[in-house]
């Protein structure tokens, strides 16, 4: 950072850069395309989204109807239920996915191999280039297949760990559970990278002193590792967050938010109310509420990141 | 200390195999399953089984080849078009000083701050307004829009960091604005380029509701849209999955193989593009 400011110190100190200040304007036209695709695009969604939510809009067809959506949807169960329900899944995901990948990540940090951990490496990062609509098939369709025909339930009726097949993303009770263990054991794409990354960037005296003096691994790893790679851990908490919130990708594919509403997310909510229900002002007015969840969260964040900047 | 941490050494590879199995397995169970005919398929679901049954894979390219093409062609259009859109306008953030300008670029950062579940329908409806449904143009547009926040920001850094002294000497010699662009700025910044590109070309490979819903009629499909109707019209027709799965080997088949070949730079290009932010 101080780099980059000195630089930029620099530049308008020199009389070069004074001339091209001149023509300064010349940069909105580097600018401006771009930027009229954010306008069109994003901005304006953005701001009618504020709008249409005080509507009864059925993508033709408004009347204004101020805060009735907002009524109905605090007493609607079925999405206040869905807040919940992404809740559960994004935090137990956020949590059993960084502790998995963190885990890796030491585990790849310590080997003094560094031919196998090359290999090791690459194979970790080839299941995150098959697209992902075939892992969501391999899971839907062989490993978590409702009858015996699915890999996990012949191998629980093989051990005799259950009598009957499970239903895991047809049933109610199953679904959610099913949804965590999908991708097991989580460790498989890149994030597990930047977290090796982060270890190898500890300064080899810290390690050794610490070696030195007789620390445990177990201790090493809390006390110096976890420090270190505090801003990446941050960093995947704040993105698994936002990402998790609204990521309905399984609903929209397999599931459709049930049986009985049981996996219904906001996100799968508000595509259902529009696109099968036409009530786009009503899938307007959710998606606000969500807004504002993400947008207090990350405020929440913000206030909360300590003074030395991590990234 | 060498000898003694050798028993950790062995535990730490035997975990890791045991992770890597778990990880793979899916992988593996989709090229043994790709290779069976029906009745293998109902006798032996997971395990080897011989001989292999290759004319699944011919049967599933008839199926998948106009899929990964269209895919390849979104991918890539929407990766050409970020790629654009962010460096010009980064290079307008960085290059040039003009009043206001901070004001802008915070109304641009501002935008990272807005979900994509809030603007959703309201962009679908612009784009149905705008006629391109079932145009290609109606799912990289509002791709490219929302890639442009967090890509402006990162390029920008990156821009910053450029050495002033040789936009300086360039415009000495008479160069213009788009020559410094071309000639300085870009082939400076390939590290960066290379990795927004990168999670850009892997974002819209993935992606699955913009093409769900603009892209409707079945030659403009991309293939997470056509997979999932073709998996089930074959298993319903046929009780196997031996023939979707070949079909799923072939759609992967492209990017493992880029992989394979310049996995160095593209761990490079995925890891340090994260924390530059």
């Amino acid at each position: 950072m101080e780099k980059v400011k000195e630089s930029e110190i620099a530049e308008q100190k020199s009389p070069i850069n004074k001339r091209e200040k001149l023509k300064g304007y010349a940069g909105l036209l580097w600018i401006l395309p771009g930027f009229v695709l954010l306008l069109i695009f994003s901005y304006y969604p953005a701001v009618s989204s504020f709008f249409y939510s005080m509507t009864d809009w059925n993508a033709k067809l408004y009347s204004f109807i101020w805060f009735d959506n907002f009524k109905e949807l605090f007493r609607d169960t079925i999405f206040l239920k869905s807040i919940g329900t992404a809740l559960l899944l994004t935090c137990t995901g956020i949590v059993i996915g960084n502790v998995a990948t963190i885990l890796l990540a030491e585990l790849l940090f310590n080997l003094r191999s560094p031919r196998l951990g090359g290999v090791y490496r690459f194979l970790f990062v080839l299941p995150c280039l098959v697209p992902g609509i075939v892992t969501m098939l391999l899971w839907n369709k062989i490993i978590f297949a409702v009858n015996e025909t699915g890999l996990a339930n012949a191998i629980l009726l093989k051990l005799h760990i259950i009598s009957e097949p499970l239903t895991w993303y047809a049933g109610e009770k199953t679904v959610l559970i099913s949804l965590i263990l999908t991708n097991f054991p989580w460790v498989a794409g890149t994030s597990f990278l930047i977290y090796l990354a982060g270890l190898q960037n500890i300064p080899h005296e810290v390690i050794e002193a610490a070696t030195l003096d007789g620390i445990t691994l177990p201790k090493r790893i809390l006390y110096i590792d976890m420090p270190f790679i505090l801003g990446q851990i941050r960093y995947f908490l704040i993105l698994g967050f936002i990402g998790g919130l609204q990521n309905y990708n399984m609903q929209l594919l397999f599931t459709k938010g049930g049986p009985f509403y049981a996996s219904m997310v906001p996100g799968y909510y508000i595509y259902w109310q529009a696109f099968n229900n036409t009530r786009f002002g009503y899938a307007c007015a959710c998606g606000i509420v969500i807004f504002v969840i993400i947008f207090a969260i990350t405020l929440l964040t913000n206030k909360l990141k300590t003074s030395e900047d991590v990234m | 200390m060498h000898r003694k941490n050798s028993a950790g050494q062995i535990i730490s590879h035997i975990v890791i195999i045991i992770l890597l199995f778990l990880s793979l397995y899916p992988l593996i169970l989709m090229l043994i399953k790709s290779v069976k005919t029906i009745d293998q398929e109902i006798h032996h679901g997971f395990a080897l089984t011989f001989p292999f049954n290759w004319s699944n894979y011919s049967l599933a390219w008839k199926y998948v080849s106009g899929y990964i093409l269209n895919t390849f062609l979104i991918s890539i259009l929407n990766t050409v078009g970020i790629l654009l859109a962010t460096s010009t306008m980064a290079y307008g953030f960085t290059r040039y000083d003009f009043r206001g300008k901070n004001a802008l670029f915070m109304a641009v950062l501002a935008l990272t701050m807005i979900p994509g579940i809030l603007t959703l329908i309201p962009q679908f409806c612009m784009v149905k307004n705008f006629n391109m449904i079932n145009t290609r143009l109606g799912v990289i547009l509002p791709t490219i829009a929302g890639a442009l926040p967090m890509g402006v920001l990162l390029l920008r850094t990156f821009f910053n960091g450029l050495p002033g002294g040789l936009f300086e000497a360039a415009s000495l010699d008479g160069a213009n604005s788009f020559e410094m662009f071309f000639m300085i700025a870009v082939p400076l910044s390939v590290p960066i380029l290379a990795t927004l590109g990168l999670t850009s070309f892997l974002g819209s490979w993935n992606d699955l509701i913009w093409p769900q819903l603009i892209l409707r009629r079945d030659n403009l499909q991309t293939i997470t849209i056509a997979m999932t109707s073709f998996t089930t019209n074959y298993y319903n027709t046929t009780h196997s999955y031996a023939v979707p799965m070949a079909g799923y080997v072939i759609v992967s088949a492209p990017l493992l193989i880029l992989f394979a070949f310049t996995s160095k730079q593209f761990i490079a290009g995925l890891t340090s593009g994260a924390f530059k932010m």
